[in-house]
């Protein structure tokens, strides 16, 4: 294992173009994620935190309309600009990903055993025998019962928690460094979630693995994240390990994200943020959460930068140190 | 909150969704042109009589198969009659048939398929055997049959392409009616006390009608090939009159020699099926999300 | 699997007998007596009296009608009033030219529908789809005898490549045979190639945005693979009913394409026993269509189970 960075991803910026704009629908975002470190990616819907993943992945950004800015290092080697076969190589082999709906991403008219063992034959080289091997192996650790059996079973046959441990057991097949997980439970029920988070969390620590999870949910993020990098209207605002970034928030906008989680041991109304998100195409020039920040003032019209607050962390607000914000305040 | 649940049970606004309708219409380039072309060929059709440049019945067996020619602009036919004469006559008879043949279609279909899908239970299983039956049958043998029973004319054809083809529409409206019975409106109209009959014609109707306007340009193109299909082998209509498919048929016994006169009325068929179908595409395009199923 | 397929059975058999009762009912629609036009000229009362009784016409309708069906299961289809020829005979010797015609529009229409909408829709946008759309929109839109005319006029008479007439059985050779009935092939399965052609770009389209389609890609599936194996797969299921239909068209559209060609089959037969109202070769050939028709339907639901694992392992 080298010792760098899994993942490194500098100044990346996802550019849109239509009727002459550019849109940057990611806007030069940074960060890293450590071999066996769980990154969590938080945002709300806008922010930019899918279509990072689906750049990493080489979804996007691949065409003259949607081009791909930066750089994304992945074990030293770099992503973007590299050619589709070689990223093929390293798609379901060395990065996984796990997408957010268990229920539509199984094609319907094959077996599990069948769909995944394609990804292990393509990549492994193994014959039919073997990958089947590797099948029941990988379903065993999603802890799917009777994994010898249900092999041979069709999507429609499981419940979408178990489609949904099926599909990771897709993406474990063939031994990735690297897991990139879009919201992969929120399309389940709350006693499902909670399963599926505990089975990621144990796999990830068994196995190793370094893992991108992407959710809204701060909660979920407390659950199994090492680190924390908050996304907010395209751009990287808050960055950090989650006990100190959820202990002491250096950005407003962590801060209100924080607020608003529901929480057993705090009685009253709900917070909420109001207001909404900036639409790509309308940002405001200074910081872009300032129309609805509480701490706004003046100066913070001007363009602001990720600057280092405190060791390992990141904040893009220049009243980070004034400001004594989240519980301690 | 609760303006959604009251939403549910109300029936769907209309006016509003006709007008967007119309609006998405119009920006269709060829389904637009379908609409004018039908216009245009309805127009022709129309005023044939005072369009005709000769008289499309008289013959001049001197001048018999002539290519075309400042006189006779698409040139005579087998008998030395003005082809483009006949060709205009020939669109009154072809557009009127398929006016008939799915008139008669919708006159069976509709009914039936609203009673079927509505009322369902034994009522529907019998409809439903009927039409399967129907539809079993060759189409155009079953026309060919039915029409050497009762004597070859335009309209016993078009009677008999049309019971032929009301399985289709039938099936289909009662397709529309499954659906759209299981609303919440039409739960709430019952439980108010409205007649069942009230409820078809008032809320069922207009739902299916979306649906029904498109099939209906489409099942129009298909009565028109029958048809063509029928008088070309001469049992739909009868000489001297002729329509587009009959001029097709008889134009075949001469094709060796002058095969151009194949060409004409295959087009004008093929023409207006074609822009019987853009519309009905464009039709179907323009209807909302919340409309189509 | 029989499970569903015996329902299904079931529900054809009252269908195929109600088929029988109005084939058999198109003969009392027809005006006159036919024992009448047996008899010759002048008959006496009793000679068509006679008649009558001898072909059992005197009988209540519904027990003709049992005899009548009596007589199918035997294959025994009746006699042509035309020529005398039993009408079992004269159908079983034409059905090899019309089942050639059939089976060569079948393939055309199979492999153009679903080659050109496999085609239309990995290229979807560019010139290919393009120009795929607007021909199979005009060809659904001709009818399919003029086709056959237009065919005639241009590899016939202009190019002189293939005869325009006759029908030569494949014992004398398959480059005969194939150059009589290659013409009224492609214009008969024309119109069901273009029909098939639309459906199954817009299925491939359709399925081609399915989320499966995105685990595959990232499972590092390349795109030869995830077209044809995943793609396809799902996307023929409603293709099987499309395809179906077309070939059950076919065979009403046989008629005149077989007028046309000259070919000696079923739709000639069919045409010339209308003309002359010689109806038990009518009501022969329309029950035998609609056999094969009924029997298709059933073929067709069962490859839909085969292919649709939902439907197999419930």
């Amino acid at each position: 294992m080298t010792a760098g960075p899994v993942l490194e991803v500098r100044d990346a910026s996802l550019v849109f173009t239509q009727d002459r704009n550019e849109l940057r629908l990611i806007d030069h975002v940074s960060f890293e994620v450590a071999p066996g470190e769980t990154l969590g990616l938080v945002g709300e819907s806008g922010s930019g935190k899918s279509m990072t993943a689906l750049s990493i992945m080489g979804f996007v950004g691949r065409k003259r309309s949607q081009r791909l800015e930066g750089s994304i290092r992945f074990r030293g080697q770099e992503l973007v600009g590299l050619p589709e076969s070689q990223y093929r190589k390293l798609r379901g082999n060395d990065i996984a990903m796990v997408f957010q709906e268990p229920m539509t991403s199984l094609d319907p008219s094959f077996t599990i055993g069948f769909q995944i063992a394609e990804g292990i034959r393509l990549h492994q080289g193994l014959s039919r025998k073997d990958a089947l091997k590797r099948v029941v192996e990988v379903l065993d650790l999603v802890r799917i019962p009777q994994a010898h059996r249900r092999v041979n079973s069709y999507p429609h046959e499981f419940s979408g928690g178990m489609r949904q441990r099926v599909l990771i057991a897709m993406a474990l097949a063939n031994d990735p460094e690297l897991i990139i997980a879009d919201e992969p439970t929120t399309a389940l029920d709350v006693s499902i979630q909670a399963q599926i988070l505990d089975l990621l969390g144990s796999l990830q620590r068994d196995l190793g693995l370094a893992m991108l999870f992407i959710t809204h949910n701060m909660g979920v993020v407390a659950d199994i994240c090492d680190r924390v990098a908050v996304m907010y209207a395209g751009e990287v605002v808050e960055q950090g390990g989650v006990h100190e970034v959820f202990g002491s928030p250096r950005m407003p906008y962590t801060e209100r994200l924080l607020a608003s989680m529901p929480r057993l041991d705090r009685r009253g109304e709900l917070e909420w943020i109001p207001g909404a998100p900036p639409a790509v195409d309308d940002r405001p020039v200074g910081c872009r959460f300032q129309p609805r920040c509480a701490h706004a003032v003046q100066a913070c019209g001007e363009p602001q930068a990720l600057r280092i607050v405190a060791p390992d962390r990141l904040a893009r607000c220049w009243r980070s140190e004034e400001l004594e914000l989240g519980e301690s305040a | 909150m609760t303006t959604r649940a009251i939403a549910a049970i109300l029936p769907p606004k209309r006016a509003a969704g006709r007008r967007r309708f119309l609006q998405r219409f119009v920006r269709q380039p060829l389904a637009m042109t379908g609409l004018v072309y039908l216009v245009l060929i309805a127009l022709v059709a129309a005023l044939a009589p005072l369009l005709v440049p000769h008289d499309p019945n008289v013959q001049d067996l001197r001048g018999v198969l002539q290519p075309p020619s400042a006189e006779h602009l698409l040139g005579t036919d087998e008998l030395g009659r003005d082809v483009l004469s006949r060709l205009i006559m020939g669109s009154r008879v072809s557009l009127l048939a398929a006016v008939q043949g799915t008139a008669v279609a919708i006159a069976i279909g509709l009914p039936l398929g609203l009673i079927a899908g509505y009322v369902r239970g034994r009522t529907d299983r019998v409809v439903m055997i009927l039409t399967d039956t129907i539809m079993a049958l060759p189409a155009l043998v079953l026309a060919m049959a039915i029409v050497a029973i009762w004597g070859p004319s335009l309209t016993n054809a078009m009677l008999a392409i049309g019971i032929i083809t009301a399985p289709r529409a039938l099936r289909l409206v009662r397709g529309s009616v499954l659906h759209i019975r299981e609303e919440t409106y039409i739960e709430a109209s019952r439980s108010i006390g409205t007649p069942d009959w009230k409820i078809i014609v008032k809320h069922v109707l207009p739902n299916a009608a979306a649906p029904l306007i498109v099939f209906t340009a489409v099942l129009a193109g298909t009565v028109m090939l029958m048809e063509a299909g029928l008088s070309f082998i001469g049992l739909g209509v009868q000489p001297p009159e002729a329509s587009w498919g009959a001029m097709l048929g008889t134009s075949f016994r001469y094709l060796s020699r002058a095969p151009i006169l194949a060409i004409y009325p295959g087009l004008a068929i093929a023409v207006t099926v074609l822009a019987l179908n853009l519309v009905g595409d464009g039709v179907r395009d323009s209807i909302g999300k919340q409309v189509q199923r | 699997m029989f499970s569903v397929l015996l329902p299904r059975l079931a529900r054809t058999v009252p269908v195929f007998l109600l088929v029988t009762v109005c084939v058999f009912g198109l003969t009392s629609l027809l005006p006159g007596d036919p024992a009448a036009a047996l008899a010759g000229e002048n008959p006496t009362p009793e000679q068509v009296e006679e008649i009558r009784r001898q072909l059992g016409l005197d009988r209540p309708l519904w027990e003709q009608y049992v005899v009548w069906m009596g007589k199918l299961f035997q294959g025994d289809l009746g006699v042509s009033l035309y020529n005398g020829q039993p009408v079992a005979q004269a159908i079983l010797g034409r059905l090899p030219v019309t089942l050639s015609l059939a089976l060569v529009a079948m393939i055309f229409t199979i492999v153009v529908g679903l080659l050109g909408g496999i085609l239309a829709a990995a290229r979807r946008g560019g010139p290919v789809d393009k120009v795929t759309t607007v021909l199979s929109t005009i060809g659904i839109a001709t009818p399919n005898f003029w086709i056959g005319l237009l065919l005639i006029i241009l590899f016939s008479f202009t190019l002189g490549w293939l005869p325009a007439v006759g029908y030569v059985p494949p014992t004398q050779g398959l480059w005969p045979w194939l150059s009589h009935i290659l013409l009224p092939g492609i214009a008969l399965g024309a119109a069901g190639a273009a029909e098939l052609l639309r459906q199954t770009r817009s299925s491939m389209i359709d399925t081609l945005g399915q989320d499966y389609i995105r685990t595959g890609r990232a499972q590092g599936l390349g795109s030869a693979a995830i077209f044809w194996r995943r793609a396809l797969r799902n996307a023929s299921l409603p293709l099987v009913t499309v395809a179906a239909f077309q070939l059950a068209m076919l065979l009403g559209g046989v008629v005149i394409i077989e007028k046309i060609f000259s070919l000696p089959g079923l739709g000639s037969l069919v045409i010339d026993s209308v003309f002359q109202k010689d109806l038990p070769v009518i009501q022969g050939v329309v029950l035998v269509n609609a056999l094969i028709v009924l029997v298709l339907n059933l073929i067709t639901d069962f490859v839909y189970t085969l292919l649709n694992p939902k439907v197999r392992s419930s």
